[in-house]
């Protein structure tokens, strides 16, 4: 018997109440696929047919009762996106689109205010860190408005790909266009029209999506939307460029698709005051990153370890504080390989010291 | 004959398809949860819960009552993800996903909470296998000490010590601020 164990009652039941809280909350978070009964069904019909050697199953319920058994589900609240999954379409409902902004999202380059009428919005761009693509978290300005318009503009950004920081890249084509954007249950629903080629990276261009989409939802105080559904001009498809797509998508891991460390403020190109903060987001081993700072002959001005407020494999960040004087520096975010000491996941910004 | 009609399902006896089909409506998604908790692999979990219900229409005959039928459902889920956890390839994918939670939006608000959340979860993942299926039953599924014994297929005092000492283990991760 562990020696604390019996030590304190109240402890125990605050524990209790907390693995229950967190247990709850986590399965909120569990993406569940909207044809589940459809699956089902086909399955015992199979199943019914082997061991019967019969054709019976549920055909005949399945006509029936099944407008009946939607509504039923939708009733109750379900996130049940009613949306043909087939890689054929045939009809199919139009989807209600937000409406195009009539002018395009503007890539104002980098800035420290945004403009109005303009929401600072979270983008995941790709960018290779020690021979890895990984995605990085910049912020940019796309029209306001409510969450579809917001996620709309971001996508639309995030597409077009006019990272600040010019070691950062989009994996979307040129040529794919969101045409909507809806919210159903606790899904993000993107409608896109893609060009026929097929990017170099599929599968991280769908990352960026499915993390830049549920970014904007979180940062506009929805966290519970964590799952993305693809739709392809209205339709949905069971595979986009290879790439599953007929269920709803979520983030990959942090650790296998995230930088392991980013500076995440300033953004590269940005003009601040001489006190200014610097913010840097990470994975890292005991929670310790270093911020370096150059001047513009590439002499080191700063060189600070920094904890973050979480460490491997939680995602942690921090804030410090820096003074400098005028002028043009660059920024480093790393951290030292437990393994060998040498600097892993450098990312850098230059910015300018007004 | 309307098969979703609580007042004709309550004089007409259900087929194996209306059994399917009403309690799927109820418990597919608590199932799908559960088992996602069990085996820390949504797409897994699913197929666990759909394996549950093929079960259930082949047993049906035998069960014939809700009551009894939900319980069923149980057992099977946590069998499933028993087995799913001793196949290798799931192992490893479970072993892999030390990191954070992978549907949760991290970094941007509200996340840290979220974060201090994977760490306690990833403790939970780390603890053998009964003492992690007696806390997720006993504090997801809210069940009775005796219902959780059903489910995981032991007696209530192994339930009772199991709890405990997950709890227990669980103490040091969660002394930490959430």
């Amino acid at each position: 018997m562990n020696a604390g164990e019996g030590r304190d009652h109240g402890d125990g039941m605050g524990r209790a109440e907390l693995l229950r809280e967190i247990l709850a909350a986590r399965a909120e978070a569990v993406p569940i696929s909207p044809d589940a009964l459809g699956t089902i069904r086909a399955r015992v019909g199979r199943d019914t047919r082997r061991r019967r050697g019969l054709a019976v199953g549920f055909s005949a319920l399945a006509t029936g009762a099944a407008a009946a058994v939607t509504a039923v589900v939708l009733s109750l609240g379900s996130a049940v996106p009613v949306v043909p999954a087939s890689s054929t379409p045939g009809p199919t409902k139009p989807v209600p689109t937000t409406p195009v902004p009539t002018t395009p999202a503007p890539t104002t380059g980098p800035t420290t205010t945004t403009p109005p009428g303009l929401a600072a919005l979270p983008i995941y761009l790709v960018g290779t860190v020690d021979g890895r693509d990984v995605l990085f978290r910049e912020f940019h300005s796309a029209p306001g408005g409510d969450l579809p318009v917001r996620i709309r503009g971001a996508l639309t950004d995030m597409i077009d790909g006019s990272p600040a920081d010019p070691d950062y890249r989009t994996a979307w084509p040129a040529g794919a266009q969101v045409r909507g954007v809806r919210v159903q249950g606790d899904a993000i629903i993107v409608d896109l029209t893609v060009p026929a080629e097929t990017p170099a990276q599929p599968a991280l261009a769908l990352q960026q999506l499915v993390h830049t989409a549920t970014a904007v939802a979180a940062s506009s105080g929805e966290p519970g939307l964590t799952s993305v559904r693809v739709l392809v001009d209205g339709a949905s498809v069971a595979r986009l460029w290879g790439v599953a797509t007929s269920e709803p998508m979520v983030r990959e891991s942090s650790a296998e698709i995230l930088a392991r460390v980013w500076l995440s403020s300033p953004q590269h190109g940005a003009v601040v005051g001489r006190t200014f903060h610097v913010q840097i987001v990470g994975t890292v081993y005991e929670a310790t990153a270093v911020v370096r700072v150059r001047d513009a002959g590439g002499g080191v001005v700063r060189d600070e370890t920094v904890t973050l407020d979480n460490g491997a494999p939680s995602r942690g960040e921090v804030r410090v504080s820096l003074t400098l004087a005028p002028g043009t520096y660059t920024l480093e975010a790393f951290y030292y390989s437990a393994k060998d000491g040498s600097v892993q996941g450098l990312d850098d910004h230059t910015i300018k010291v007004r | 004959l309307n098969a979703t009609d609580p007042a004709v399902a309550a004089v007409v006896p259900w087929t194996a398809d209306d059994a399917v089909t009403r309690l799927f409506v109820t418990h597919y998604r608590p199932l799908v949860r559960l088992a996602a908790l069990l085996l820390h692999d949504a797409a897994a979990a699913e197929e666990v819960a759909q394996d549950a219900f093929v079960a259930l229409h082949r047993a049906w005959r035998r069960l014939r009552e809700p009551d009894r039928a939900e319980a069923y459902l149980r057992q099977i889920v946590v069998n499933r993800c028993r087995s799913a956890l001793r196949h290798r390839a799931v192992v490893d994918r479970f072993l892999r996903r030390e990191g954070p939670e992978e549907t949760m939006p991290s970094a941007e608000s509200g996340a840290i909470a979220a974060e201090n959340h994977a760490e306690v979860l990833a403790a939970l993942r780390r603890l053998p296998t009964r003492q992690r299926e007696a806390l997720i039953l006993r504090y997801y599924g809210d069940l009775s000490e005796a219902q959780v014994a059903e489910a995981m297929g032991i007696s209530p005092g192994a339930v009772k010590s199991h709890t405990a000492r997950g709890l227990a283990r669980l103490r040091l991760t969660m002394a930490q601020p959430i």
